[in-house]
């Protein structure tokens, strides 16, 4: 058998492709989270994170060419989230808020949290507004990475944002409705 | 509502969820077994042997007819060493196209291209030499386990083939529609008892037979012929292998680059931009400008911009000597076709493209540039720029022309692969040039240049340039020069592997 010594210089290298297995791991948060804010569910941010993980492998040479590679996550997991809602619609027509829905009101936060008032108030939004602020102000995205995950120009994400804050403002000083009576739920 | 309350606001999402370790712990279990199912040598891409073998392996027989099959896949487990040489059928007849060596976990494929573009690769222990015969230089880097080359032994390259396992080749291929298999007795072969294994997948028109030798129950050689190609593979399984033909030192005076080391320091020398340009898309840093002996410009410049996204790109370049440039392309270190492992090479966290300006005409190389930028790409894909909104203005000083026509980063960042390339798109873009100012002679000039020098690049290219400079005649009057290209150009056509894919060769056995 021949054996070969590790040429000089390759230890970088080595501890680089180390770091490229384990890296599209350090992005799980992220996806999760962002899943999270466009469904309101941390069960159903699994099953779409899930998803997302098994695309990216499928597509795992393109991952490394990715300058950023959490935008390319959650892009997958955008159209992911658009495709559960899609066949959302086709089995059960138009999307519907029930007050029954255990996943409208989110469980497993503590009282004090502000996560479901802020996904009571994010629901209300169209959502191209939400989903640029999710995008913007959970991520931490600029607005020309938000411009090329959602497909619109940079004035037209500008503009989204703003109306995005404003309608969100108004929402979280007055909740709708149904918010305020799940507040009055035992 | 300010930032600064949105941000706190979704900063409680960002400590009140991640995700569970049950998930966590799932996709990390997926990953790691999808790694350990990677298949080698997939680099060389329907040139390596594993594709072959793989073809035929993948269609596995019903129990009751595969205990042949079985003890040719017990035999290949306990292999130690393995010569396969893969030969391909072209309208010009059968033609060896890459030789795979195993032994000792050493992993050698050599491919015979007959151009330029002809490598061998060596992996051992992770690590990969490219060679370059033409060039007499290797490019020693490691594997960065993206899907490529994997650090297998040949009892895992075997097993690959013919696992049938959860998740192994067989998953992927089980939906593909009926498969038969059968065994059939074989010829006698060089003195040997044979039987056949014979794959048929009808509706993918998909034929496969095995010779396989009785005693050892080791392949001796097999055909794929399926719509587009017909392949022939033969084996030479445990005989003793060379050890210089294992040895990364492939020959006298060739030149090892070690790609880590090269690349910082070719990262640390550009460090310092020459120029800067900014736009709405962001800002674009010059690293280097390079010009060789017959006047074509090398530019480096380098953004924030991922891959694929736009950015400022050279576009325009002028001289002292107020010659006519043209732009050829962006092109993208590593991006060729031969090579498409992922190029990680960044200038101080930015990406780099090559920009390639050729003069109309070859002549005195230049020394002071001034260069316009446009938006584009520079993906190293498209021709010019998608638009040249914000033209501006750099002036650049170039060092001393540069020996053997390339820059000497060509190599390193593997401009090389693209060599052929780089000077048939120069060429051809000088032509186009001519051709778009309805100046045709000179555009059947240079056309007729790009089809000589792809003779001996990408040959099936020819006829197609041959066919550009037989209008130009055409449109010139020469009715006579434009009938003999025609005559060449039937002849070219009638060899031209990519028209006549489906050629029906028999077996040979």
């Amino acid at each position: 058998m021949l054996e070969q010594s590790e040429p000089k210089g390759i230890g970088e290298v080595r501890e680089r492709a180390m770091a490229q297995r384990e890296e599209p791991l350090a992005y799980l948060d992220d996806v999760v989270r962002y899943a999270f804010a466009r469904l309101g569910s941390r069960e159903e941010a699994e099953d779409v994170a899930m998803e997302v993980f098994q695309a990216a492998f499928r597509l795992r040479k393109e991952l490394p060419n990715k300058a950023n590679p959490r935008l390319y996550l959650i892009g997958i997991a955008r159209r992911k989230i658009a495709d559960q809602a899609r066949r959302y619609r086709r089995q059960r027509g138009p999307v519907t808020v029930s007050l029954d829905d255990p996943s409208a009101a989110e469980i497993g936060f503590e009282t004090s949290s502000r996560i479901p008032e802020l996904m009571q108030a994010l629901d209300t939004l169209p959502e191209l507004q939400r989903d640029a602020l999710i995008l913007k102000y959970l991520h931490g995205f600029s607005v020309s990475e938000v411009s090329v995950l959602i497909r619109k120009s940079p004035e037209a994400v500008n503009s989204l944002l703003q109306r995005g804050r404003e309608a969100l403002a108004n929402r979280l000083v007055e909740p709708p409705i149904e918010l305020n009576l799940m507040r009055r739920m035992p | 509502m300010k930032d600064e309350e949105l941000q706190n606001l979704f900063g409680t999402i960002e400590s009140e969820v991640a995700a569970s370790d049950r998930l966590r712990n799932a996709i990390a279990t997926k990953l790691a077994a999808r790694k350990s199912q990677r298949r080698p040598w997939k680099m060389a891409a329907g040139l390596a042997t594993a594709c072959v073998i793989a073809g035929a392996f993948f269609l596995l027989p019903k129990p009751a007819e595969g205990a042949k099959l079985k003890d040719m896949i017990n035999a290949l487990k306990d292999v130690k060493s393995m010569q396969a040489t893969t030969y391909v059928y072209r309208p010009t007849g059968r033609r060896r196209a890459t030789v795979t060596t195993y032994a000792g976990g050493i992993w050698r494929l050599q491919t015979f291209i007959g151009t330029p573009f002809e490598r061998t690769l060596l992996v051992s222990n992770q690590i990969m030499w490219r060679y370059d015969p033409t060039q007499n230089v290797a490019l020693m880097e490691l594997l960065d386990n993206t899907g490529t080359v994997g650090d297998i032994t040949a009892l895992e390259y075997v097993r690959e083939f013919t696992d049938i396992g959860a998740g192994g080749p067989w998953d992927n291929f089980k939906s593909n529609g009926e498969r038969a298999t059968h065994t059939k007795p074989g010829p006698v072969w060089n003195g040997r008892q044979t039987y056949k294994i014979l794959f048929d997948r009808p509706d993918q028109n998909y034929h496969a037979e095995i010779l396989v030798d009785m005693e050892s129950n080791l392949p001796i050689c097999d055909a794929i012929r399926t719509e587009d190609q017909s392949i022939d593979d033969e084996y030479i399984f445990n005989a003793p292998i060379p050890a210089s033909l294992l040895d990364p030192n492939f020959g006298a005076g060739c030149r090892t680059i070690d790609v880590v080391a090269a690349s910082k320091e070719l990262a640390e020398r550009w460090a310092l931009p020459i120029g800067s340009v900014s736009s709405r898309v962001g800002k674009t840093n010059v690293r280097d400008i390079q010009v060789n002996q017959t006047g074509t410009v090398f530019i480096v410049s380098s953004a924030q911009s991922p891959r694929n996204e736009q950015r400022l790109v050279p576009e325009t370049l002028s001289d002292e000597n107020d010659v006519k440039y043209l732009k050829v392309r962006d092109y993208r270190p590593g991006n060729t076709f031969i090579c498409w492992v992922a190029d990680h090479f960044k200038v101080d966290g930015e990406w780099p493209v090559i920009t390639v300006f050729t003069p109309t005409e070859p002549g005195k190389p230049g020394h002071r540039f001034k260069v316009g930028f446009g938006v584009g790409l520079g993906d190293g894909l498209e021709r010019g720029s998608k638009s040249a909104e914000h033209p501006m203005g750099l002036d650049l000083t170039a060092p001393p022309a540069c020996e053997g026509g390339f820059p000497e980063y060509a190599t390193l960042l593997r401009l090389n692969e693209a060599y052929g390339s780089i000077v048939a798109q120069e060429l051809d873009t000088r032509a186009r040039y001519y051709e778009e100012r309805g100046d045709n002679a000179n555009a059947a000039r240079w056309y007729h240049q790009t089809a000589m020098l792809e003779a001996g690049l990408k040959r099936s290219n020819q006829h197609y340039y041959l066919s550009k400079e037989a209008d130009c005649d055409k449109r010139l009057g020469r009715l006579t020069e434009a009938a003999a290209l025609q005559t060449e150009i039937d002849r070219l056509k009638a060899i031209d592997p990519n028209i006549h894919k489906n050629l029906n060769m028999p077996i040979r056995f």
